[in-house]
Parts: structure tokens; sequence; C-alpha cells
């Protein structure tokens, strides 16, 4: 199993807005292509007023095959593109972790 | 070492054609001062690397730049074009120098301009340290290109072609480390999704001659 760790650091004001488009627009591309979300957290644990807030998702797929095919298919879907781009400006910084078994 | 690769795209050449192409230019060799020069079909396998891949290696520059133009003929004769690059021999990591046969995979990327490669360079060229299946392998910086920009080229020897498709796209360092540069979703992805992945048959190490 590879875990996929995103920490996106979302600036003030913007939190429900990136969660929303995760599951609206990121998540349904990502799971056809075998991409699992593991779940999805918030540090800390309230939304930040004048600071950054991490959103933190945690997911997986099968292995090494199937992370090759999200590269071969919605890393590279217009779609997923355009999630990151729009994102991009509600970041303050963003972090991408690939993770294996200890 | 100077290095000059190309890669033949001739769509409407014969099976005949090319071989005869192949032969025509591993025969020129010496005739253009070269310190090996071999030509072998891409593999199935490869994304963008076109019919027939050329690896040539000088130690004149002078000789290296006057191949060029000649395998630009050649090429264009049977109404294709070769995409070629040129480059000194980057650090060589050998493990096997006296290698004949195997299989040479060539990767050629263009990088951010903008962004600082340094990190980039040296996880990819740390892989043979990591991955068995790496026999020799350099990365180099391109000189100079007829197609694109492209800025660098990654090139592995291997015993076969399984040692491509399956240890080294297996092996946790590629995928969960070296892989974000290539990676659109990354933040610190800087390698263009357009690039140049083949592999053909080699007759001995060329990456051997520049070490």
């Amino acid at each position: 199993m590879i875990h996929i760790l995103d920490e996106l650091s979302v600036r003030p004001g913007f939190l429900a807005e990136v969660r929303r488009r995760v599951d609206d627009d990121y998540r349904p591309v990502v799971t056809d292509a075998g991409v699992r979300l593991v779940g999805c957290w918030m540090a800390p644990p309230v939304e930040l007023l004048d600071d950054p807030t991490d959103l933190v998702l945690l997911w997986e797929v099968d292995g090494p095959d199937a992370y090759w095919h999200v590269k071969r298919t919605a890393a590279r879907d217009p779609r997923v593109l355009a999630f990151w781009d729009g994102v991009g400006p509600m970041l303050a910084d963003r972090r991408r972790r690939i993770m294996g078994d200890a | 070492m100077i290095r000059v690769t190309g890669f033949v795209y001739a769509p409407r050449a014969s099976a005949g054609d090319l071989d005869r192409l192949a032969d025509v230019l591993r025969a020129a060799g010496p005739e253009l001062d070269a310190a090996t020069l071999q030509v072998g079909a891409v593999a199935s396998i490869s994304r963008g690397g076109g019919q027939l891949m050329v690896l040539a290696a000088f130690t004149d520059p002078g000789a290296a730049d006057a191949a060029i133009p000649y395998l630009e003929r050649e090429v264009a004769a049977l109404d294709g074009h070769v995409e070629l690059v040129r480059y000194r021999q980057g650090p060589v990591d050998l493990r096997d120098p006296a290698r004949a046969g195997g299989v040479q995979r060539t990767l050629l990327v263009r990088v951010d301009p903008a962004a600082d490669p340094a990190t980039f360079e040296r996880q990819l060229a740390d892989m043979p340290r990591y991955i068995d299946a790496i026999r020799n392998s350099s990365l180099s910086r391109v000189d100079a290109a007829t197609g694109p920009p492209w800025t660098h080229v990654w090139e592995q020897e291997f015993d076969t072609l399984d040692g491509l498709t399956g240890p080294y796209m297996a092996h946790p360092y590629h995928w969960g480390l070296v892989d974000t540069w290539f990676d659109p979703q990354a933040p610190n992805h800087l390698v263009d999704s357009t690039l140049i992945h083949a592999a053909c048959p080699l007759d001995r190490s060329i990456l051997a001659l520049g070490a």
C-alpha cells in the first residue's frame, strides 16, 4: 500500500472553500483512477482567523502499479490540474509526501 | 566525451528501409570519427522516441558537430527527421563497465528554466545507489538540441528491458521520491510533461567510454 499525504496550508477564510473543492472537484476524479481518501483533518482543530490552517488529506493507492496508473491518468487530467491551479491562491504553502510502510 | 543522441522519426518508412538506414549510420561511425556509433530499434514501451535511437560518442567536439548534419541528411532521405541533442557526458556511475549487450534507456527532459535543478539532479543521479537494476548511468546537461529546448539527458544501461519495466519502476526511491519532480500534482514539480522516454538494444556500454 502506498499512502499520499497532502498538507495544505490554507489562508484564513478559505478552509471551507478548499474542502468543498476537494470533495466536489478533485476527489471524484482521483477516485476513478484508484485513489482512496483515508481521512481528512484540520490542524489546529479550529480555523485560525489570522494565520493559515492546515488541511491534511491522507490518500492511498494499492501499490506501485496503481501509483503509475494514477500518474498516467488522473495526474494529467485537466480537471486535476485545474483543481490545483484553482486552490493555489488560497494556499500559503503545501506539501505532498509519498509514503510506504515502515 | 561529447555525446550525440538522436531519435529517428520516419513513420512512412518500411521496416526494411529502417534496417538499411541503421546499417548505413552504423557503418559511418569511423568516417565520422566517432568513438562509437550505435543504432537500435526503439522498444515498444517507449514514449516519443520514434523508430530508431542513435547513440554516438566523440572525443573531438568538431566531429560531433559535423555528425549532426550528416545524420539529418540521411534520415531526411527517408522522408523523416531526427531529433538530436548534443552534450558533454556528465558524471558516469559505472557498475558494469565491461558490459556487452543489454538495454540503453534514455530520458530527455526539459526542466523549468526558472527552477534550481540542484536537488533534482542529485536525487536523479543517485538512483543507481538504490536500484541495482541500473548497471551504468549518467545525467548530463544538454548543450544543443535540434528540437524542443531539452535541458537534461538521463541515461541508464540495464541487463534487460525487464530491469527497466520491473525493478526500476517498482522501487520506492523512484515512485516515492524522484517521481515527484515529474508529477504535475507535486509542489516541487519542475519537469515539463513533454518528454522522450526511449529504450533500445545496446551493443556495448557507451557510458563506459565517458567515465
